[in-house]
């Protein structure tokens, strides 16, 4: 039996990284702690800072809202938690009541959008309609809603849930691709822009998944325990991700040391930033930030119901009573 | 009289359940049990009776343990 290396008592979990093994009470402190001075480290929030919290249901989202919960009361951060409901049969019911449970247990406030309510349709028929992937109209959709949200509701920050084995991958991935830019995005921190793009954070950048399963396990908190219907787990990235998983069981730490570095790059290429921005212009539907003419989601909205769905997301979201101070 | 170890097995996300039946043993540690399920050490989470354990703890005959497979579903 391993026994914690603070205390003595059972172990729960071991962080070969930190060559510790911890119990119940000192994993909690422990993960709390990362979060926290992740934030620090990274300068991701500052006192009094409001931020919008991205709920999905499942153990990483939670394990963010609660680690969030017990940081902003140091912090003075304002944390509200945004749940979508995305409209994929009874699994997004099954996250809705997940989100609307694990929010009683912290005692947060928790905004519920529909997207067939805000959007006029929901992904499977975005989906069919624009003839484009699931998974590639989800991440688009909950991106554009987000980051409309966060302008509508003038939020400092977006957090999401995104631990650094959601992130090493993919910067991996795209460094082997030669694409400098996209890894780069993969940063603790992106810039924004006021009434345009929303700066988004990602304190769980210095955890590990299984950290986040853990934490989420002791601390009692709901999460779901079932897989999106769409999810798919193969490809050049499940590849990179068991390589990395590999490389770090042997040389533990190693991940860990490639994030900081990227982050640290990233810091440094705030030029770079810029430069990336101002190659950004605003939709002419919605006026929200653009790679072209028009953005991404109301060019897959106009293909798939006809008109661009921009406009309306925003005039849905303003008129949602919202106090972010 | 030979013993036999039988483990109840509950696996997430995929809401498989096996049992895992080992003769001539009283008790298998954790990362035998990930091993056997054809997982690595630190790729599920094995717990039982809510608690986590980690890979050297033992899980013993009649237990009933879940197994989280640690990967984003979502």
């Amino acid at each position: 039996m391993a026994k914690c290396s603070k205390c003595g008592s059972k172990a729960v979990i071991k962080v070969p990284y930190a060559r510790m093994n911890l119990c119940e009470r000192h994993f909690i402190e422990y993960f709390e702690g990362r979060v926290a001075a992740t934030i620090e480290r990274y300068g991701l929030l500052k006192e009094g800072d409001s931020v919008l919290v991205a709920v999905s249901g499942g153990k990483d989202s939670v394990a963010l809202l609660s680690a969030l919960a017990v940081v902003a009361s140091e912090l003075r951060l304002k944390v509200m938690p945004l749940h979508m409901h995305l409209g994929l049969g009874v699994y997004s019911d099954e996250s809705l009541r997940v989100v609307k449970e694990v929010s009683r247990k912290l005692g947060m406030n928790t905004f519920i959008l529909s997207l067939k309510g805000v959007v006029g349709a929901a992904i499977p028929e975005l989906s069919a309609k624009s003839s484009r992937p699931p998974c590639a109209v989800c991440g688009l959709v909950k991106r554009y809603v987000l980051n409309a949200a966060a302008i509508e509701w003038g939020v400092d920050a977006v957090a999401t849930g995104h631990h650094i084995d959601d992130l090493a991958p993919y910067a991996l991935k795209n460094l082997l691709l030669g694409d400098m830019e996209a890894a780069l995005k993969l940063a603790p921190v992106t810039a924004g822009e006021e009434g345009y793009l929303a700066r988004r954070v990602r304190p769980l950048y210095e955890v590990t998944e299984r950290e986040c399963l853990t934490y989420a396990i002791v601390k009692g908190l709901p999460f779901v325990k079932t897989s999106c219907p769409n999810v798919f787990l193969g490809g050049m990235d499940a590849l990179i991700r068991k390589f990395l998983y590999e490389l770090d069981l042997r040389h533990p730490g190693v991940k860990l040391r490639f994030m900081r570095s990227l982050a640290k790059i990233a810091a440094k290429s705030l030029a770079s930033q810029a430069r990336v921005q101002t190659e950004l212009t605003r939709c002419r539907y919605c006026g929200l930030p653009s790679r072209s003419e028009v953005c991404g989601f109301c060019r897959l909205t106009e293909r798939a119901l006809g008109s661009p769905a921009g406009p309306k997301v925003r005039e849905a979201l303003r008129s949602i009573r919202v106090s972010s101070r | 009289m030979v013993s036999l170890l039988i483990v109840r097995v509950r696996i997430y996300p995929i809401r498989k359940e096996v049992i895992i039946e080992k003769p001539a043993r009283r008790v298998m540690r954790v990362m035998t049990l990930l091993r056997e399920l054809g997982y690595g050490v630190y790729e599920a989470v094995v717990v039982k009776g809510g608690k986590p354990l980690t890979e050297d703890d033992v899980i013993m005959d009649g237990d009933e343990v879940e197994v989280y497979e640690v990967r984003s579903t979502g």
